[in-house]
């Protein structure tokens, strides 16, 4: 028995674990197993300006990740490369026009398209390549496309799409009330472009809702539209209505408790719940989580944001977080854990931080959260290290006393003479200001949060609208040449790094510094490979090591990989940093 | 089967959902004494390690109801890894034989193990570790190349 001999379904198993390049290599060897590697190819292509992380080959240690989608990006991010983002968007436009002539010749590969994501704003010249692209499929009559997702409201306006030319469409973006001519459809997401709705909605909607199994509302439309839509029917949706939803999003404010009561009964078979806090009174927190509580059994992913300036606070934030973990304990069936966090302006916490704040949010993370799962985890943190960044006493001493390794004892010294020659300008108090430790590491942080896309559950988490757009501003106040300036010259000087390099040596530091905090989260301390308390090392069945809480962990886009050697001995690899050892 | 016989608890044959299917639609009430399940499909040297598979791991509690990123998220388990260490006929037979008893769990990892074997090589590598004949053009091979061109890695 050879490869090819592998029935079909097993083969399509086989490339559901690889990578794009290796896709299209094992493409290019014989006849048998071309059509199945397009397929897979061309099935979910993210059209991205950066590299994302995790192509990397690091043999046994590494995960499969980078197997669920075809990203279409620009140079891949190299040491020493040189980087600019005209290079990028010049690739990526010559990228988008080579894939739109392969498949005007072989029409063939247009069914072979399920999902198109676009993350990021790019330019003209590419907005119209994707314009076209998107004409193109359109064009097919026979094409398979179900979700044509783009992140920018701007590129949206402009892609013309047309679901009545897409009759396999699942997924709706929506920037206005009208409703397309469309069936099929089960995901919905009303973006924040989207107008508040004054008026009684389309019942169209309640025709929609009864086949949805997801339903994303923006957090500023969210009151408006549920308090219209219960209007309807005379205050009373009919819990029909919500019969298929599996994920939803919940914003909870000030004011809305009312509300929530009254539409979480409706949630019936909802397991993927992003929760959205625009308000940090623990009063209202409380009773929110009380109101949830027939939920509890049924939820298996939880998405926890923060959205409002009322967490720029060192106890409330640290009383949020036993918050949180009081209501992860009573979710037996928890199998993934997103939490992102609000980073305050200029990365910076309005009271004075104390170094005891900064080790009791460590400790959190270190020994609570864990405590609180009932099995096996994925956990994302997207933006904990631009969390704890706010911390600067702490940062100064990553920065001087951290990792010992040769890179970082190379690369955080460079920080530290950066530090001491650059300036910002502060736009509220309109004056320039020293760049602080807290400003890098959180910035640094941000971007490798950037190059690291989670699809763990798109469904219920609105990443690419939100995070991307707040990723892509925060690496544009600190990175980019016109906003450094050297501070001993009068003239604007273009700051001396390279972005790139800054980028991406810098980011493994901060990667090792987040190696640390995973260490003390797997309880890996001897070696990286044991519990360091002997106690610790058997479960109550007596026969294992000390138990792994997670099935991943991703920090900042630092993608952990995790395993046990044959000796049941757990370790942890940190994918971003293998590569460059 | 070549007509051969494997004892084994039901706990065990349970990995596979075909067979605990079988054992619980034949046995409604629970299972009160020794059954044969005939699989046809399976040689009997590959059962023996299917089943040294099942025996491994009958103690694992392996998640039903993975999606798909979870099933990606984790790297071959190393003893998996260490007992997919077979000449490459036999891992096709263990993964299509996991496949028809449906065991997902060994499917995952020997497409993983397969999937690490042509990981990082190029077409005549790969040509030559799976003894694929190459039956394109060279005109073809030019085109396809160009085909897939905008998903390169630069």
């Amino acid at each position: 028995m050879q490869l090819q001999d592998l029935p079909e379904k097993v083969l399509d198993n086989v490339l559901f674990f690889l990578g794009q390049n290796d896709v299209r290599n094992l493409a290019l060897t014989n006849y048998h197993y071309y059509r199945p590697c397009q397929r897979k190819l061309y099935s979910r292509i993210v059209i991205i300006e950066d590299q994302v992380l995790g192509l990397s080959n690091i043999g046994r240690l590494m995960d499969f990740m980078h197997s669920q989608v075809t990203f279409l990006y620009g140079y891949s991010l190299k040491k020493h490369q040189a980087y600019s983002l005209t290079n990028q968007y010049k690739l990526i436009w010559a990228k988008l026009e080579a894939l739109i002539q392969s498949m005007q010749i072989n029409i063939e590969l247009i069914e072979f398209v399920k999902e198109i994501y676009i993350l990021g704003t790019f330019n003209s010249l590419i907005v119209d390549s994707l314009r076209k692209l998107v004409s193109l499929i359109q064009s097919v009559s026979s094409n398979k496309l179900q979700v044509i997702h783009a992140s920018s409201f701007e590129v949206r306006k402009n892609l013309k799409i047309d679901y009545a030319m897409l009759p396999y469409a699942t997924e709706l973006i929506i920037d206005s009330l009208n409703l397309p001519e469309t069936s099929g459809i089960t995901s919905v997401r009303i973006t924040r472009h989207c107008p508040d709705v004054v008026g009684p909605i389309d019942k169209d909607w309640l025709r929609l809702l009864k086949q949805l199994s997801s339903l994303i509302v923006s957090p500023t439309s969210f009151d408006c539209f549920f308090i219209e839509l219960l209007r309807l029917n005379n205050g009373e949706v009919h819990p029909l209505r919500f019969s298929s939803l599996l994920a939803f999003r919940l914003v909870i404010t000030k004011t809305n408790l009312a509300l929530i009561n009254k539409l979480v009964p409706l949630l019936v078979k909802v397991s993927k719940l992003e929760i959205v806090f625009r308000t940090a009174n623990f009063d209202v927190i409380e009773e929110a989580f009380t109101a949830l509580v027939p939920l509890e059994g049924r939820i298996t992913h939880l998405s926890i944001i923060q959205d409002t300036p009322e967490f720029s606070n060192h106890s409330r934030i640290e009383t949020f977080e036993l918050e949180i973990l009081n209501f992860i304990k009573s979710l037996p069936n928890l199998k993934l854990l997103y939490m992102r966090l609000w980073i305050p302006e200029e990365s910076m916490y309005r009271d004075d931080g104390v170094d005891g704040n900064y080790l009791r949010r460590l400790k959190f993370y270190r020994e609570l959260l864990p405590s609180g799962f009932h099995q096996k985890v994925t956990l994302i943190l997207p933006n904990l290290v631009s969390s704890l960044a706010s911390y600067e006493q702490a940062m100064n001493t990553v920065l001087w006393n951290g990792c010992k390794c040769q890179h970082c004892l190379n690369y955080l010294d460079y920080i530290d003479e950066y530090l001491f020659t650059h300036q910002y300008y502060n736009d509220s108090q309109d004056c320039f200001k020293d760049i602080v430790s807290s400003h890098v590491v959180s910035s640094i942080g941000q971007y490798l949060s950037q190059r690291m896309i989670v699809f763990n559950n798109p469904d219920i988490m609105d990443e690419f609208e939100d995070i991307h757009d707040h990723v892509s501003h925060r690496k544009h106040d600190h990175y980019e040449g016109d906003i450094f300036y050297d501070a001993e010259n009068e003239m604007p000087l273009r700051c001396f790094f390279d972005e790139h390099v800054f980028n991406h040596n810098y980011g493994i530091c901060i990667s090792h510094y987040v190696n640390d905090l995973v260490r003390s989260l797997l309880r890996l301390h001897r070696g990286d490979a044991e519990s360091r308390y002997i106690h610790e090392l058997e479960t109550t069945d007596g026969e294992n090591f000390h138990s792994l809480k997670f099935n991943k962990v991703i920090i900042n886009g630092i993608n952990y990989v995790l395993n046990r050697e044959l000796n049941n001995t757990a370790f942890y690899v940190n994918v971003h940093d293998a590569d460059n050892i | 089967m070549n007509g051969e016989r494997f004892p084994v608890e039901p706990k065990v044959a349970e990995k596979s959902v075909l067979i605990k299917n079988m054992i619980r639609d034949l046995n409604p009430d629970g299972l009160q004494e020794d059954f044969e399940i005939p699989t046809p499909n399976v040689r009997a040297n590959v059962m023996n390690k299917v089943l040294e598979w099942c025996t491994h791991h009958k103690d694992t509690a392996f998640s039903e109801d993975d999606d798909d990123d979870a099933r990606r998220a984790s790297p071959v388990d190393e003893w998996d890894k260490n007992f997919l260490k077979v000449d490459q006929e036999m891992l096709y037979e263990i993964i299509t034989a996991a496949n028809y008893l449906n065991i997902r769990p060994l499917l995952d990892s020997g497409c993983k193990v397969v999937a690490e074997m042509i990981r990082n090589k190029s077409p005549v590598e790969l040509r030559r570790v799976f003894n694929i004949v190459n039956d394109f053009t060279p005109e073809e091979e030019l085109a396809l190349k160009k085909e897939n061109e905008w998903a390169e890695d630069r």
